[in-house]
């Protein structure tokens, strides 16, 4: 009879050890290619966007020469999905991404240069200059679109009170006083009263005059710079939250929601929050600052709104800001790729600017005035928009910092939860304003790790 | 001749006996059959766990951030760590604070469910099915629904506090609530361990109530002397449990928190997320994997150890 053996120990240890390493090597070294005969194009999205997005890309495939584009909207958490196939080494052709991510991506030379190809398409030099981010002195990647923040309202809600609309000047442009004032005048409890009315019950509000301007690098940035402020110093190695022009801005816009109660707290907003069009066709708010793509939402509400200049502290200003269309440069057609996103960044041919999602990122498309009338001349651009919102967004406006700042990514993640407390409440007085704001400046400066050239204005 | 036999030859050409290696047609058929139906598990094991445990190891001994070049810095990231990332050791400190509320609070009130649920009233069964019911809602709807209860404005929890004229709470909103908060929703999904409790309990010898009886003693007694001594096996399986599931938490900190306000709900493995796919520092986010290991692996060998002293198994030794 055939016999057989258990194997030795000093066997069965081998074995373990080899899969053991052949495990970890699986681990490490697993690197599928993937290179079909088409355009990878990832991005993020509504249903709204998604629907724009291949418009544009069955029209560039249709073109002789070109190649099929296969557009996947993700869904959820972008960041981890697009930071995870980069690891992977899976990346897509071109992708949208965070301004953060593809200044890293940029620095660590994987993202083509878009200014490689200027001498073939001379309509790269006509991007507004805050469009381009550069990475290094000589190589940029552009935004997808621009977005400038403004101050949407309820036409309704203002008839309704019988108080003056907001001015579309910047010339004009509300002082943060008389803001305030408005929208005391737009703000009422349960049984009509105002908060500067005897009686006025804050616990009962049935239409607030405005929501608190608290987005960091967006809507706060906005008024910091209306006065003055800023988040980082130049060299961005020191977070400056903490100076008296900062302090007044913060402190001002605590007072608006615990003071003159006419914005809701966080949590409040929290819990009535459908979005800006929502909030402004349900009259819960009155008025609101935020970003130009929420006109494609509020066009869809069917309601009549407004939109005007942003209230100031001592200059006019608003905040840009968007993501990044990043080509990588393992694509096996980046030309095509670059091709695709002209034909994207092109509102002649993108439905998505004429529908209020995003603002052209070539500057004749604001001076220019047929081409300007090729995304404005619409239903739903509010009257005045030309002066409101383009022209603000040529020589008003300050570029988003998360461009500039290396390491974005931590230092915002220090930088926004430091400055909660705040928003809650918890500081009250110019004084508890300024103690909070030094702690968010010192907690967040020792991550803050330079800057990249950025916009070349 | 085999090679078994070339092997166990001897010089003097006398074999070694090989009764402890020559196994019958039965045995050997039984253990191709064991090798191959273990195999699949064996080889996922190794590729997809223990494998991505190698690598990470190593990718721990390196600077990678996505996208940017790859450098061997040894164990420059463990100094890190704990030399010079305030961080790290909040979300360490955060983690530990819940652990503490959370762990504790989940035992208590499963187990006095248990109890409860032990005792033979009517609609027994129905009880059971509702305090069971939470464990079936899916954690991100939990979340959701927490939030909403938690809200300071509109949340059931201050609607009650205002109606009894009490004063209200920031709940997870306020940096000092917040963990206290997320322990009390924690315990909300006391299921589970009540199911593993009730089980316990009825393992529990009559005779033994019995005993207390004739001599005289009262429920605190039986509950005392009894119950707690001999449930101390599930007691300690539910602690293990809870130890590790709360040294993991993430879900709260993603969906309801995002580590606010201030850092106050910095869980470790929130943490870690962010490291990793947010900064995108695999290296740095691989050594706090590691690390974390190493915490669940050494909190877990303590209360191991600790069980000597209380844990009580009627078949002696038996764990």
């Amino acid at each position: 009879m055939q016999r057989s053996r258990l194997p030795s120990r000093r066997a069965v240890l081998r074995a373990g050890a080899g899969a053991l390493l052949g495990g970890a090597a699986a681990g490490c070294a697993f690197v599928p290619e993937n290179r079909a005969h088409h355009l990878e194009f990832l991005f993020w999205g509504s249903i709204y966007e998604d629907r724009g997005v291949h418009a544009v890309s069955r029209a560039f495939s249709r073109r002789p020469g070109r190649l099929p584009v296969a557009a996947q909207v993700v869904g959820g958490d972008y960041a981890t999905k697009i930071n995870t196939l980069v690891a992977a080494r899976q990346e897509p052709d071109i992708a949208y991404l965070p301004a953060g991510l593809a200044m890293r991506l940029g620095e660590g030379g994987l993202l083509v240069n878009l200014l490689d190809y200027r001498h073939k398409y001379p309509q790269i030099d006509d991007l507004l200059p805050q469009a381009l981010h550069y990475y290094t002195e000589t190589a940029a990647v552009p935004q997808t679109a621009v977005e400038v923040m403004m101050l949407w309202y309820s036409t309704r809600l203002f008839s309704k009170a019988g108080v003056p609309e907001p001015p579309v000047d910047t010339a004009s442009a509300w002082s943060w006083d008389r803001y305030l004032e408005t929208c005391d005048r737009l703000t009422f409890d349960e049984k009509g009263r105002r908060p500067s009315e005897k009686g006025f019950d804050p616990t009962q509000v049935r239409q607030f005059g405005a929501t608190a301007p608290t987005t960091v690098n967006t809507t706060l940035y906005a008024l910091l710079r209306s006065n003055g402020a800023d988040l980082f110093d130049e060299k961005g190695t020191r977070c400056i939250i903490d100076s008296d022009a900062a302090v007044e801005v913060v402190s001002q816009i605590v007072e608006m929601m615990y003071e003159h109660r006419v914005a809701p707290s966080p949590t409040l907003l929290t819990s009535m929050n459908t979005g800006t069009a929502l909030l402004l066709k349900s009259g819960r708010v009155a008025t609101t600052i935020d970003g130009y793509w929420n006109l494609l939402d509020l066009a869809n509400a069917q309601f009549p709104y407004g939109a005007g200049v942003l209230p100031k502290f001592q200059e006019p200003m608003t905040a840009q800001t968007s993501g990044i269309t990043g080509i990588f440069k393992r694509s096996q057609y980046p030309e095509q790729a670059v091709e695709f996103y002209l034909q994207m960044a092109d509102p002649r041919s993108c439905p998505l600017y004429k529908q209020g999602l995003w603002m052209p990122l070539e500057r004749s498309f604001y001076t220019d005035p047929k081409l300007l009338a090729t995304w404005t001349d619409t239903k739903i651009h509010p009257a005045g928009f030309d002066r409101s919102t383009a022209q603000p967004a040529l020589h008003n406006v300050s570029p988003d910092p998360t461009f500039r700042i290396r390491n974005s990514s931590e230092v915002f993640a220090q930088l926004t939860p430091a400055l909660d407390p705040i928003w809650l409440g918890k500081h009250r007085g110019t004084a508890s304003v300024r103690k909070a704001l030094r702690h968010a400046a010192d907690v967040t400066t020792p991550f803050l790790a330079g800057v990249y050239p950025d916009v070349k204005m | 001749m085999t090679a078994l036999a070339t092997r166990s030859s001897r010089p003097d050409g006398r074999r070694r006996p090989r009764a402890r290696h020559a196994v019958g047609g039965l045995a050997r058929m039984e253990r191709r059959w064991g090798i191959g139906l273990a195999l699949p598990v064996v080889v996922g094991f190794v590729l997809f766990t223990v494998g991505p445990m190698i690598a990470s190891f190593v990718i721990s001994l390196t600077d990678w951030t996505i996208g940017g070049k790859v450098r061997w810095v040894g164990f420059g990231n463990y100094r890190a760590m704990f030399g010079s990332d305030d961080l790290f050791s909040k979300s360490l400190g955060v983690t530990l604070y819940y652990t503490l509320l959370a762990v504790p609070l989940g035992l208590a009130i499963a187990f006095g469910a248990s109890l409860l649920l032990n005792r033979d009233v009517r609609g027994r069964g129905l009880f059971r099915v509702l305090f069971y019911l939470p464990v079936l809602v899916p954690s991100v709807a939990s979340a959701v629904l927490w939030t909403w209860v938690y809200n300071p404005d509109f949340g059931l929890l201050n609607q009650l506090l205002r109606a009894a004229h009490l004063p209200t709470s920031q709940w997870i909103y306020s940096d000092t609530m917040a963990i206290p908060s997320l322990a009390i929703m924690s315990a909300w999904g006391f299921g589970n361990a009540t199911v593993i409790f009730l089980a316990g309990l009825q393992g529990v010898p009559r005779h033994l109530y019995e005993a207390i009886d004739v001599d005289g003693g009262g429920a605190w007694a039986k509950f005392r002397y009894i119950t707690v001594p001999m449930m101390t096996p599930t007691i300690f399986y539910n602690l293990v449990m809870g130890l590790i599931a709360t040294f993991q938490v993430f879900n709260e900190a993603y969906l309801m928190t995002s580590g606010g306000p201030d850092n106050a709900t910095l869980f470790y493995n929130y943490y870690l997320w962010r490291t990793a796919f947010s900064d995108g520092r695999l290296g740095y986010a691989s050594a706090l994997a590691w690390v974390l290991f190493l915490i669940v692996v050494v909190a877990t060998a303590l209360v191991f150890r600790s069980a000597r002293r209380w844990v009580y198994y009627e078949t002696g030794d038996g764990r």
